[in-house]
Parts: structure tokens; C-alpha cells; sequence
């Protein structure tokens, strides 16, 4: 085994230690972690030295409603600050393991500051017209226990999140790309208190993106994904006489998503989708149905600069018309009953390179979620200024 | 059971296992300025080789393809030539990327100077006139070579035709016509400089797009969107890509080319097309001038 292999896998053992040992009973990221470090033991050699690449960033902002997601109608804008640092491991185009950690706190509501870190790999092989890959990794949300404000309230927003799946794209005539991925996922969220139910869950999903060359630069996507969730909590029966009843299978989700879109190479850049998706659940015999618009668009401006925008229009949810008479929390005659989980989002991000490493960016956000789960519901506004470092190019 | 102290303890040990793994790995290139013109050198001589190969491979295809249109296949004959235009397309690319490179050299080579020039001086005061030492000697032998390092030759592709004595009106016109063709090559290669630059502007959009759109999932998605969402990674992925492309693409990986950022590679190579291809229009315009006052003289 030549010396850079060597080096490589002792760094990935070391990194599968630090990981087992960060993911505690998680026997998932170690098997991830493990998959990481066999597919480097086995990688064929190749001339590709290791290449190590940083990136930070350094913002501070405002936020004009830090609180509501955890208290509702609770509205008190405040100021934060946020500190990123993350390592990007490569070997030639085949290898990739990224770690990365931040945190972010803010100048009052204290109880909201949290650190978020992430570990990733990658092993690709690649060849002309198409690539394969294997992925792992997990993320995780931590809130410091001393800075809760309650700590009776476990108020466990902590939330851990591997994932381990294979992805590919293949060139085919005329210039067309198909996309595909397949992955496992497993959410792990606290329960809100002592003895109530958890809100993990573990998915599955699949799904691919064609791209076919309409007129150059301009493309037409074709998307096509379906998923299943099982959750940790159990499911409800659907009501009889007014009355809902805890079911002793534990709920499962099942949804299909298709649609279309056209993105456009170059500056300026676009892609926009819009996709329908229907889930099924054995919970409450709910169905419903998601109407998912997504928009982004980039382009290169005089003084080295360039602006983005990113927008998420996710209307229309809408319970089944048959479902909604059967549910007993919602008013089969008030539309407003209907809609829930709207998910909204539009992001406006101008940037320019300082020098080959750092980079100024102003951004301003304005995010909507709506929904019935506790720590998910909210509105929002965020600008803020920040300085990233980058060693990548 | 999740222990957020301990995790978050046990991450910045992690990362502080990572940070002096970085280190180990030798994440900064080493950025001698000599070390910076030997792997440029290096780079270009890759690049001449691989450009003679694809060359030798040119004449053989136009030979067997001389041998189908004497056997009177014409399908044969179609194909090779399509496989023609693909290697011209792929030659003309190299000749770009060998020229950009050579630019790049030369930009190197004048910071080498300057910091061998700097260094010398130094050592010299220090020495005094206690003769020469082995670190002197390396720094001068290597001023010497820089100094001496022969003109490349991709830059003589657009050599500026001069006229000779006595060259005769029909000479000068042929002259003038050659200075033509050389403007058009410039011409060419410019168009080729304007598709990598519009691909950097592209992979620069993708690249921050995609941060971006990490960034909205790591920090601003409490409500974790992607629970229900594949969140397909389409971007960032080539495949397609021409020589000058992934010449460019490796850019960062270029020992010392500080302020040699792709951008940059780009702008030199098209400053330098330009004003060369200025320059034959203008020869061109002037043989012909040149050419039709020799004609009028009785």
C-alpha cells in the first residue's frame, strides 16, 4: 500500500473513532463511517496526492424573530453572530470527506444559540460520461444545556440526522444528463418532555432529474421522487363518531413527487421547477397534496461581483376533500383549515471575492413555515453581512 | 440518549484532530517562487508533448483517411473526417491552454527574478567580500537559468512576418495574406477564450449557488425541509469539458500561482490575443501598402 493510501486510511480511521465516539449508541454513522474507510482501503490506486481545503465564515446579522418557532406569537427581533469553520479532505475526484462545525449565538434570547456540525464522505468513480458515487454522513443540532432557559423542559430541538445512499449521473444522447440518487435517512429529534413520545423517524427515498438540451444554454428538467417514513410515534385512526384513537403501529408516510422545470448555464443562471407530490399516511387516513415551486438565479456582475436569489414557493397542502370531512381538527367549511405546512422561503445574496480566499456577502432572507409541529412553525426575516474564507478558489 | 455538552465537547476535539491532521497533510503548497517556474515548466512541457502527440495522431488519421478516398469509400472517409474536426477542435484548445500557460510562466518567471534578485542582494551584503557560499551559488545558478531560458514556441505561432530586402510585391502580398490567416487564429482562440470564460462564470454561479443553498439547510431550515424532500445534488457536475477547461479547472492546484486565479490566467491570455492579433492587421495592412507602392514603382 503506497504511503498517501496509508496516510489516508489512518486519517480515516482516526476520523471513523472521533465519529463513533460523537455519535454515541448511533451504531448508524459508524457503519457509514466504516463504509467511508473500506471504500479508501479498497480505492484503486491512482497518482492523486491528498488535498486539503478549508472554508470559514465570520457573520453577524439580524434577526427579526429568533423565538416564535419555540414560542408562539413570541416577536422580538435580535442581533447574532456566527462562526463557521469547516475541512474538505480530496483525493483527486474520487475521495471526499468533509467535517464542518458552527455556531451561532445571539446577543439576547441566549436560549437560542445552538452549534451545528456536520461529517461527510465520498467515494465517486468516475468516467466519461458518467459517475457513480457512495455517500455517508450526519449532521447534527445541539442547543447548550445550560443556556435553556427551562431546564425541566428537556425542549430537545437537538436533532441528529445521518444518511447514507449512492448517487449518479449519466450522459446520454444529445447531450442529455440523468441524474439519480437513492439514500437511507434517519432523523432523531428528542421528546419534548420526560415520557412523551419521540418524533424520530427514519426514511427512505429515491429519485432521479433529467436534463435534456432544449436551446443552449436552455435545458428542460424532468424530476421524478418518491419516499417512505416510518415514524417513531404511533399512528392515529381515522376518527369514527368524532373520536380519533391511537393506533398501536407506529405511522408511515409514503409520497410520490413529479414535475418539470427549465434551468439555463451561464450567467445569467436560472432553474426553475415545479413539482406536484401526494403523500399517503396510515395516520388520521390523511392524504395529502404539495404543490413545490423552486427558484434560483445567479449572475456575474462588473467589479467581480454576483447576486442570487433563491426563492421556495410551497403552497397549496392541502388535505384530501374526503379526508378533511373525516378529521375531526379541522372545519371541513373554513379554507384556511385546509392549508398547512406552507413552506416559503426568498433569499437575495450579493457577493464579491476580496482576494483569492476571502469573499464579502450580504444576504437577506425572508422564511415562512407553517405548521402543526411543535418548534416548526414561524415567520421570519434575517439580513446579515458576513465574511467568508476559502482556501478551494 | 443525546448529551449536547458532551457532543459538542467531543466536536471541537474532532476538530482540533482534523485541524492537525490538515497540517500534517501539508495543506499549504510550498511557495518558492522557483519551485512556482519549475512546476510551470513542467506543466508546459506536459502540454507541448501531449500537443506533438495529438499532432502526430493528426497526420496519421489525414493519412488513412487519403487511403479511404482512394479506395473510394465514402463513408469510411466521412467518418475520419468528423473524427478530424473533433481532433482540430481538441488541438486548437491545446494550443490555447499550452498558450495560457506559457503566459503564466512568464509571469512566474518575472516573480522569481525579483525574489532571486532580493535574496542575492542580501546575501551578498551579508558576505561582504568573504567570497561565495553554496546557498549564493545555488541562488545565482538559478538566476542565470531564468535568465537564459529560451523563448517558448507557441508564442512564435503568431510571429509578426517581416518583410525582406528586396522581397518582391507578389512576396509581400503572400506576406500580408499569412499575417491574415495569423489574425484569424488569434481570432479563433479568442472565441475559445470567451467559452472558458463563460464557463468559469458558470462553475463560479454554480459553486455559490450551491453554498448558498447549503447554507439556507444548515443554518435557516429549523423545520428541516429536506425531511420530505431527495434534495437532489445535480449541480456542479461536468461532464463534458475541454483541455483548456480542465487546464483551467486545476488552476488552484498550481503551485504559487498566486494572483494566477483562473480569471486571471483567462484575462492574460486574452490581452495577449488581442493586442497580437492588433498587431497582424496591422503588419497585414502595412505589407499590403507596402506591397502596392513596390507595384506602382516603375
Amino acid at each position: 500500500m503506497s504511503a498517501p493510501r496509508v496516510k489516508g486510511a489512518g486519517l480515516v480511521v482516526a476520523l471513523s473513532r472521533a465519529g463513533a465516539e460523537l455519535a454515541g449508541q448511533w451504531n448508524g454513522l459508524r457503519l457509514a463511517m466504516a463504509a467511508v474507510a473500506g471504500s479508501l482501503c479498497l480505492a484503486p490506486p491512482s497518482g492523486a496526492e491528498w488535498s486539503v481545503e478549508s472554508h470559514g465564515l465570520l457573520s453577524s446579522g439580524w434577526d427579526s424573530n429568533p423565538r416564535e418557532w419555540v414560542e408562539v406569537g413570541h416577536r422580538r427581533g435580535d442581533v447574532f453572530n456566527r462562526l463557521e469553520w469547516g475541512l474538505a479532505f480530496r483525493r483527486g475526484r474520487a475521495i471526499g470527506i468533509d467535517v464542518g462545525w458552527a455556531t451561532e449565538r445571539y446577543l439576547q434570547e441566549a436560549s437560542e444559540n445552538r452549534h451545528l456540525v456536520e461529517v461527510a464522505g465520498s467515494y465517486r468513480w468516475n468516467a466519461d460520461k458518467h459517475w457513480t458515487e457512495i455517500f455517508a454522513g450526519g449532521s447534527g443540532r445541539y442547543f447548550p444545556q445550560q443556556e435553556r432557559e427551562d431546564p425541566e423542559l428537556r425542549g430537545d430541538r437537538d436533532v441528529q440526522r445521518l444518511e447514507l445512499g449512492v448517487r449518479g449521473a449519466r450522459q446520454h444522447a444529445r447531450g442529455a444528463v440523468l441524474f439519480w440518487q437513492a439514500q437511507v435517512v434517519g432523523l432523531e429529534k428528542q421528546p419534548l418532555e420526560e415520557g412523551s413520545a419521540g418524533r424520530s423517524r427514519r426514511a427512505g427515498q429515491a429519485g432521479g432529474e433529467l436534463r435534456l438540451n432544449w436551446r443552449p444554454p436552455w435545458q428542460v428538467l424532468v424530476l421524478l421522487e418518491g419516499s417512505g417514513i416510518w415514524h417513531e410515534q404511533g399512528a392515529i385512526g381515522a376518527p369514527v363518531g368524532g373520536v380519533s384513537l391511537r393506533l398501536g403501529s407506529h405511522r408511515r408516510d409514503g409520497s410520490l413527487t413529479t414535475g418539470i422545470g427549465v434551468a439555463r448555464s451561464g450567467s445569467p443562471s436560472l432553474r426553475m421547477s415545479g413539482a406536484y407530490q401526494r403523500t399517503w399516511s396510515n395516520s388520521a387516513g390523511i392524504a395529502f397534496q404539495r404543490l413545490r415551486v423552486d427558484l434560483s438565479a445567479g449572475v456575474v456582475l462588473p467589479w467581480r461581483m454576483s447576486a442570487h436569489l433563491l426563492a421556495r414557493w410551497h403552497p397549496l397542502s392541502r388535505y384530501d376533500d374526503e379526508a378533511r370531512q373525516l378529521d375531526p381538527n379541522t372545519d371541513p367549511d373554513d379554507p384556511d383549515d385546509a392549508e398547512f405546512e406552507e413552506r416559503n422561503r426568498v433569499v437575495l445574496s450579493l457577493q464579491r471575492p476580496l482576494s483569492d480566499t476571502f469573499l464579502l456577502e450580504l444576504q437577506g432572507g425572508w422564511h415562512k413555515n407553517e405548521s402543526g409541529v411543535p418548534f416548526a412553525d414561524y415567520e421570519k426575516t434575517l439580513v446579515q453581512v458576513a465574511l467568508r474564507y476559502g482556501t478551494a478558489g | 440518549m443525546i448529551r449536547p455538552v458532551a457532543y459538542v465537547r467531543r466536536g471541537g476535539a474532532l476538530m482540533a484532530l482534523l485541524a492537525a491532521a490538515a497540517v500534517a497533510c501539508g495543506a499549504q503548497a510550498a511557495d518558492e517562487p522557483w519551485e512556482a517556474w519549475c512546476a510551470c515548466q513542467t506543466a508546459l512541457a506536459r502540454l507541448t508533448a501531449a500537443r506533438e502527440r495529438l499532432e502526430a495522431r493528426g497526420d496519421s488519421l489525414a493519412t488513412v483517411r487519403a487511403g479511404a478516398r482512394a479506395r473510394g469509400d465514402a463513408q469510411g472517409e466521412q467518418s475520419l473526417l468528423a473524427r478530424g474536426e473533433i481532433l482540430v477542435d481538441s488541438l486548437r484548445a491545446l494550443s490555447a491552454a499550452g498558450l495560457a500557460q506559457e503566459l503564466l510562466c512568464g509571469e512566474v518567471r518575472r516573480r522569481a527574478l525579483e525574489n532571486l534578485a532580493g535574496e542575492i542582494g542580501r546575501r551578498m551584503a551579508v558576505a561582504g567580500d568573504a567570497g561565495s557560499s553554496a546557498e549564493l551559488d545555488t541562488l545565482l545558478a538559478r538566476r542565470d537559468r531564468l535568465l537564459g531560458a529560451p523563448q517558448q514556441a507557441l508564442s512564435a505561432e503568431f510571429e509578426v512576418p517581416e518583410a525582406a530586402e528586396g522581397d518582391p510585391p507578389e512576396m509581400l502580398r503572400e506576406r500580408a495574406s499569412y499575417a491574415r490567416d495569423l489574425a484569424d487564429r488569434a481570432q479563433r482562440w479568442l472565441e475559445l477564450v470567451q467559452v472558458e470564460e463563460q464557463r468559469l462564470a458558470e462553475r463560479r454561479l454554480m459553486a455559490e449557488r450551491a453554498r448558498l443553498l447549503r447554507d439556507q439547510e444548515f443554518f435557516e431550515d429549523p423545520a428541516s425541509a429536506r425531511d420530505d424532500n431527495l434534495g437532489l445534488e445535480t449541480e456542479g457536475v461536468e461532464l463534458r469539458g475541454s483541455v483548456l477547461g480542465a487546464l483551467i479547472s486545476r488552476m488552484p492546484e498550481w503551485p504559487a500561482a498566486g494572483g494566477s486565479r483562473p480569471e486571471r490566467v483567462l484575462e492574460l491570455l486574452r490581452e495577449w490575443l488581442v493586442s497580437r492579433r492588433v498587431e497582424l492587421m496591422e503588419r497585414a495592412a502595412a505589407l499590403e501598402e507596402q506591397a502596392r507602392r513596390e507595384g506602382e514603382r516603375p
